[in-house]
């Protein structure tokens, strides 16, 4: 089975290249036969790299130990459900799981564009596969030299011809990231996975993030299209719109399960650490963000041009090298380890020329991109939204410095300075503040120049609002001026967007008679970009709200409890009932039984455990967590005496926690509207489709061959 | 036209700039960074330059060093006392209050001690993190040739 896989990889790859020059070629003389084989090219590639991805989730499966990725993220006692997720746990699944997603993207991206009549589809098409390339190239290319192994235990051929023909010395040939590499001998049990990773957020969260990094990546190749075709205009960003807004999806999707994940399974009470890996994830999410704002405004008023390309470039850059960043341990984290010179090198090089090649690109092309208009006003909407990208991309930044500082100061003063939890939160709350004032802002402020008219008319209830609700809760005792801030901030943009449904579904029973469900159905599927948006503006003004009220006001206890006693804390009590130990098939549990009241009331009887898990020796703490709209009880056993006569239980209350959740549902439900096609959008369509057929009459060979 | 376009730019300006402000001056706070120092001998030679402040050390912890005090009626919370130290023998006293102790922590582990040096030379531990031999990827091994 590992045999297919390589021999699917190496195949791959060929198709890969065919597919670069096929698709150039065939722009460039504009041969349609050309860039048909490519097309086929780039499904050829998919289908190569699903069955590598088959073959590599068999192997995992059955647990072929000798098979060294098996043997090194999987044990024959680790269950199923894990076996499989373990493709993605080292750095060789992990790349075969980003060029997998690569292939599948473009693929999706050929067979929906293949009769859309533009030079824009090949030119991406090579752009996309140029990437697929590299990756491929990491994978089967990329090897170090064993010291424990002798030449002759190489026993796969491709190996065996590539260490004679490089005249390999000093060991054996062994490839870095190949997860198809068979040992010279079979473990007698694999290492297992980490406990860490033990979790059902293992099989969707990493899967979720890499589907939104490599969708980033066909807007980009569309960008460049533009630019190598000369055929800048606004195309680029029509045809991609909804490649985008998926990226985007999945990228606030792997964020969002990131935090619910570490929340779960960290045990440490938060869901977010400004760690390293986790801001690999955020900063392509800022720079998408301002991209998908920044498009707005070329689609509607042919400005900004030239920094969308340099956003797109950027925020592609930014996928590379969360990439990277996730996968090298070059800063370290309790995600990223594997230190390797060849592999560190190769991807910053990988960097540093396709981001050089773009800059040059933008360079050469930099008349075509030409803004039709000027700002008319301060007090507009496109220059709210010009604030808007440019505080993301200041959090952005600020967010890539802090998580690189280690390595600056490291450089530049012989120490490894790393910044805080607190660094990042002195800084960027003034951005969210501003961010999150501009929410309701942008979208209501009139385009070109707004006058005092408008903004009465548009601001006067919200603003009241707000300082009613920030005003309100002071007299009502609260004191922390971040909370009172955001609360009214808050307040104001929920209110522009209830006044928004509320106006819209207005006018609609005026005209129609609707009644009121109905009209504001009609309203959010005849607009749905529109009112898409507004429901993802209200997600993110209810996590606001979670993250406001969880980061300032946790509060947290150490109860050392024996047997039978029971001790208060903040209107909880908790008592421990009993102590049992067990074993499970891959680890030994410890576990303690609480009683947790509220008001002198029963809330829940729940279990804390420790574990220790065999095959990979280590010990893990799980939180419990007693969720309530209110505030999450999470508990943890911080120690236990081995005859369980006493414990000691962490206890947090973390308020609203829950709604970082919804507020994250309601951030995804709106993306899904926002992404649904609408009819003026599947009239077009249909009319490219037409004028593509059209196009294909006309050649009538191509249209048989395609 | 041209006058608004300024004005644009100029807020602009001003955005970019107050940003960079607050990047600086959080940076130059020291209670919001942290100092690393892969080894107690490292940590030592500079020690003095970072009492009260914010830093993280990595070291084993000394055999037979560990001194434990349950909690009682003095102290509500368990402490913990231990030397770090390093294969060169430097070593830092390690004081900690808490239960948050990580479950692999025992004689001879490596760990990483986060906290502020005081002036009596002990290190107040507000973290301790043990390093464990990762699963995610396994020891380097001894880089060759691409």
């Amino acid at each position: 089975m590992s045999e297919i896989g390589q021999f699917s990889l190496l195949l791959a790859f060929l198709v890969c290249w065919y597919t670069v020059f096929a698709a150039i070629m065939g722009a460039r003389r504009n041969s349609p036969e050309l860039i048909a084989s490519a097309y086929r090219g780039v499904w050829s590639f998919f289908f190569l790299l699903t069955i590598a991805s088959g073959a590599l989730m068999y192997l995992l499966a059955v647990r072929d130990l000798n098979v060294e990725y098996v043997a090194r993220y999987t044990s024959s006692n680790l269950p199923m459900f894990y076996a499989i997720p373990a493709f993605w746990a080292g750095n060789a699944g992990s790349l075969v799981l980003w060029v997998w997603i690569l292939s599948g993207y473009s693929a999706l991206m050929v067979w929906r564009h293949r009769i859309t009549d533009t030079p824009l589809v090949p030119y991406a098409a090579a752009v996309l596969m140029l990437v697929g390339s590299f990756f491929m190239t990491l994978i089967i290319f990329l090897f170090q030299t064993d010291a424990s192994m002798t030449p002759q235990m190489v026993r796969d051929p491709f190996y065996r011809v590539m260490q004679a023909v490089l005249g390999v010395s000093g060991g054996g040939l062994h490839p870095t990231c190949n997860p198809f590499w068979r040992l010279p001998f079979t473990p007698a049990e694999g290492l297992g996975l980490n406990p860490q990773l033990q979790n059902p957020g293992m099989m969707f969260h990493p899967p979720t993030l890499y589907l939104g990094y490599v969708g980033m990546a066909i807007p980009f190749a569309f960008g460049m299209a533009a630019l190598v075709s000369g055929q800048a205009d606004n195309q680029w960003l029509i045809l991609t719109r909804r490649w985008t807004i998926t990226a985007w999806f999945f990228l606030s999707l792997g964020n969002i399960l990131g935090g619910w994940w570490a929340y779960v399974t960290l045990g440490w009470g938060g869901y977010w650490a400004w760690d390293p890996v986790e801001n690999a994830a955020f900063i392509p999410w800022l720079l998408a963000t301002a991209f998908l704002h920044s498009v707005m405004i070329q689609e509607k008023r042919g400005m900004l041009k030239i920094w969308n390309m340099v956003l797109i470039i950027a925020a592609f850059g930014m996928t590379i090298f969360g990439t990277y960043l996730t996968r090298s341990g070059i800063i370290s984290s309790v995600h990223a380890f594997a230190r390797n010179e060849a592999f560190n090198l190769a991807f910053l090089l990988f960097m540093a020329t396709s981001v050089m090649a773009a800059t040059f690109l933008l360079i050469t092309r930099v008349d075509l991109l030409k803004s039709e208009h000027q700002l008319d006003s301060l007090l507009s909407r496109e220059s709210a939204f010009l604030f808007n990208n440019v505080v993301f991309v200041g959090a952005a930044f600020v967010v890539l410095f802090g998580t690189l500082f280690p390595l600056f100061s490291q450089v530049f003063r012989g120490v490894q300075v790393s910044v805080g939890v607190m660094w990042f939160n002195a800084i960027l709350w003034p951005l969210w503040a501003a961010l999150l004032i501009l929410t309701g802002v942008g979208p209501l402020i009139a385009w070109r120049r707004a006058d005092a008219a408008n903004l009465r008319r548009n601001f006067l209830y919200p603003v009241a609002f707000g300082l009613l609700v920030a005003v309100g809760l002071a007299l009502s005792g609260m004191r922390s001026g971040y909370a009172l801030g955001f609360a009214g901030i808050c307040a104001f943009v929920l209110a522009t967007i209830v006044q928004e449904f509320y106006r819209g579904t207005k006018a609609r029973m005026a005209i129609s008679k609707e009644t009121i469900p109905v009209a504001m159905t009609h309203l959010v599927s005849r607009q749905n970009r529109r009112y898409g948006g507004y429901l993802i503006h209200l997600g993110i003004v209810i996590i606001a709200v979670g993250i406001t009220a969880s980061s300032l006001f946790q509060r947290e206890a150490d109860l050392t409890l024996r047997r039978g006693e029971r001790k208060p804390f903040q209107g909880y009590a908790f008592q421990y009932l009993s102590f049992r130990q067990f074993a499970e098939p891959n680890r030994d549990v410890h576990a303690a039984t609480l009683q947790v009241f509220r008001h002198d009331a029963l809330m829940r009887t729940a279990e804390v455990v420790k574990e220790d898990y065999y095959a990979e020796q280590m010990r893990w703490t799980k939180a419990k967590i007693l969720y309530t709209l209110k505030e999450d009880v999470y508990l943890t056993l911080g120690s236990f005496s081995e005859d369980g006569s006493t414990v000691t239980i962490n206890v947090k209350l973390n308020p609203l926690v829950s709604w970082i959740w919804i507020g994250g549902a309601v951030l995804i439900a709106g993306t899904v509207v926002a992404m649904w096609p609408d009819k003026r959008e599947r009239e077009h369509r249909r009319r490219t489709a037409l004028r593509g057929s059209r196009a294909e009459r006309r050649r009538p060979e191509a249209a048989a061959r395609a | 036209m041209r006058a608004r376009n300024i004005k644009v730019m100029i807020s602009l300006g001003l955005v970019i700039g107050a940003i960079a402000v607050l990047v600086i001056a959080s940076t130059t706070r020291s209670s919001y960074t942290t100092h690393y120092y892969r080894t107690p001998s490292e940590f030592l030679a500079r020690s003095h330059d970072y009492v009260n402040s914010m830093v993280r050390v990595n070291g084993k912890v000394v055999q037979g060093s560990i001194r434990r005090t349950p909690v009682s009626a003095q102290n509500s919370l368990p402490v913990l006392d231990f030397v770090l130290g390093d294969s060169l023998n430097n070593t830092v006293p390690v004081h900690y209050v808490g239960t948050t102790v990580p479950d692999a922590f025992k004689e001879g582990a490596d760990v990483v001690v986060e906290g502020i040096y005081t002036s009596e030379g002990v290190l107040e531990a507000k973290q301790l993190l043990v390093k464990c031999p990762s699963k995610y990827e396994a020891a380097p091994k001894p880089s060759g040739n691409v």
